[in-house]
């Protein structure tokens, strides 16, 4: 990770603590907080914490020493906290993500020796999972068993021109031999496209599922530049 | 995929979940799952029970939203891109009759094999060929060998039995045992008194290859010390004769032999007549055919 990109994650982290107001975390789940019958919102307001400088610099180390190192798993392990509330069907999987990382960033600060910090995280992240699932089932309850589908957000309707610009700009600036493979990864259909990768992966000289890694992380990086295209002013 | 779609127990779900929060590549192996998994979304290729699922899991997340956009335009822009050769290895042109990648190398290993085999067999069986072919070459030398030799010998032969100009009778021959029939002799047997007429004549096939026919006439009695032959056709007498033949054997199965060639036979009805002593009294006939 570059240094721009490290300064971009410490800005990330401040606007974090800024916006949000976070009670403290608990792992154990027998706090009196987590028994309340209060919903999850009335406690974050009541009970606040802030994601310090100091306790956000903690939280690095606990992931690695060196700086560099340190900042490229903090964006993993946001990445997995919002994938893992996502693919288990959370709204707002980016604030749990948060969430999650604010209560561990607590423990260290309060001066928790943590061993395994990977299982650490996921078992914050399943105790985060479970009050969101209390909250839940106590909101579908006083809003009349209305369906949790209906409450998600619309997302923007997008200029389709737009992005079908920012993606011909995009796919231009890839290098040739990633423009190259993204596009023979995508050509044909089903049975015909199964022996195109093949075939693609044999004149790379690396195995299938390489090409595989390959292409989604040209396609990730290629999603991320639509998207700032997309967001820049024209 | 089925973790994506929600499928999976609890006990399974987090299993999966531990291993990817400790595991990079994991995790990023799901991540690529997801993508394959709005892949067959957006190109309509899910189950309905998996699409209903799938759509559960999306419509709580606007980052899924965001990438089925960008899906649909992957599968609508993608396709379309002229495939550029930068960076691909060329395809050698035998590659060509192998469509397919690590199949086709297999495909063409075995084919190369294949070739291989066959270019052995044929590499064998010629040289078996060749083998019998040179074994065939020498027997035949040999054979035209042995015709010459047997050729230069029958010309001796005749040489022999040809009449000199001063000599019109056959030249005694010296009196030997009847020879079994060779690949250039022929040996004939006659008993005298037989006719064609009166208990046949034995007819003789002369091969062309026959030389030589040597004569064995079985004598009645041998009553005199020597003899006379001639050899007399149905159309022309005394063709040759020879003289001073002594008889063989015990007097009661005495035989007289000798030789004639055989290019004096042509085909016809033939017989020899036997004259005895010095006085040249006939004493019997000896009839025979020669068919060629």
């Amino acid at each position: 990770m570059s240094g721009a990109d490290f300064r971009h994650l410490a800005y990330n982290a401040r606007a974090l603590t800024s916006s949000r107001q976070e009670r403290p975390a608990s792992l154990s789940g027998t706090d009196s907080d987590e028994q309340s019958a209060h919903s999850q919102q009335t406690q974050r307001q009541k009970t606040k914490w802030s994601l310090t400088p100091e306790a956000f610099e903690k939280l690095l180390n606990a992931f690695s020493a060196d700086r560099e190192e340190a900042g490229v798993q903090y964006e993993i392990m946001r990445r997995k906290l919002v994938r893992f509330f996502e693919w288990r069907r959370v709204e707002s999987a980016e604030d749990c993500a948060d969430d999650t990382m604010n209560r561990v960033a607590r423990r260290i600060e309060s001066g928790e020796v943590i061993e395994n910090l990977n299982s650490y995280f996921y078992g914050v992240a399943r105790m985060v999972h479970l009050e969101v699932i209390k909250d839940q089932e106590r909101l579908v309850v006083s809003i009349d068993d209305e369906p949790q589908v209906l409450r998600q957000k619309a997302p923007e309707p997008i200029e389709s021109e737009p992005r079908v610009i920012c993606f011909d700009r995009c796919l231009d600036s890839l290098p040739p031999e990633n423009r190259t493979l993204i596009v023979g990864y995508y050509q044909e259909e089903r049975r015909a496209k199964i022996e195109l990768r093949q075939e693609l992966a044999d004149n790379l000289h690396i195995p299938l599922n390489a090409l595989r890694i390959r292409a989604h992380r040209i396609r990730t990086r290629l999603e991320q530049c639509i998207t700032q295209c997309m967001e820049a002013p024209v | 995929m089925r973790y994506l779609l929600g499928t999976l127990s609890e006990e399974e779900r987090a299993r999966l979940e531990e291993r990817y929060f400790s595991d990079d590549k994991e995790f990023e192996e799901i991540e690529i799952a997801e993508e394959e998994l709005i892949d067959r979304y957006v190109r309509g290729e899910l189950a309905v029970t998996d699409r209903k699922e799938f759509e559960q899991t999306i419509a709580r997340s606007p980052r899924l939203m965001e990438r089925i956009e960008f899906a649909k335009l992957f599968a609508a822009r993608l396709p379309t891109e002229e495939a550029p050769v930068v960076g691909v290895v060329k395809r050698h042109w035998w590659e060509r009759f192998f469509p397919g990648g690590r199949g086709s190398q297999m495909a063409l290993a075995f084919s190369t094999a294949l070739v291989l085999v066959a270019f052995a067999v044929v590499l064998v069986g010629w040289w078996q060929l060749r083998q019998q072919s040179r074994q065939l070459a020498a027997q035949q030398a040999a054979l035209e060998q042995r015709q010459r030799e047997l050729d230069k010998q029958a010309a001796e032969l005749a040489q022999r039995a040809q009449p000199t100009p001063t000599e019109t009778p056959v030249p005694p021959q010296v009196p030997q045992e009847p020879a079994p029939q060779t690949g250039t002799e022929l040996a004939l047997t006659l008993f005298p008194g037989a006719t064609r007429s009166v208990g046949g004549s034995p007819d003789i096939r002369l091969a062309s290859g026959t030389s030589v026919v040597q004569v064995r006439l079985n004598l009645r009695n041998a009553d005199y010390s020597s003899y006379r032959v001639t050899l007399n056709s149905v159309d022309r007498k005394d063709i040759s004769s020879t003289s001073g033949l002594k008889p063989r054997g015990p007097k009661n199965r005495a035989a007289l032999t000798f030789r004639i060639p055989a290019q004096r036979l042509p085909p016809g009805d033939y017989y020899f007549s036997l004259f005895g002593g010095p006085a040249n009294e006939s004493v019997d006939d000896y009839h025979f055919r020669v068919i060629r």
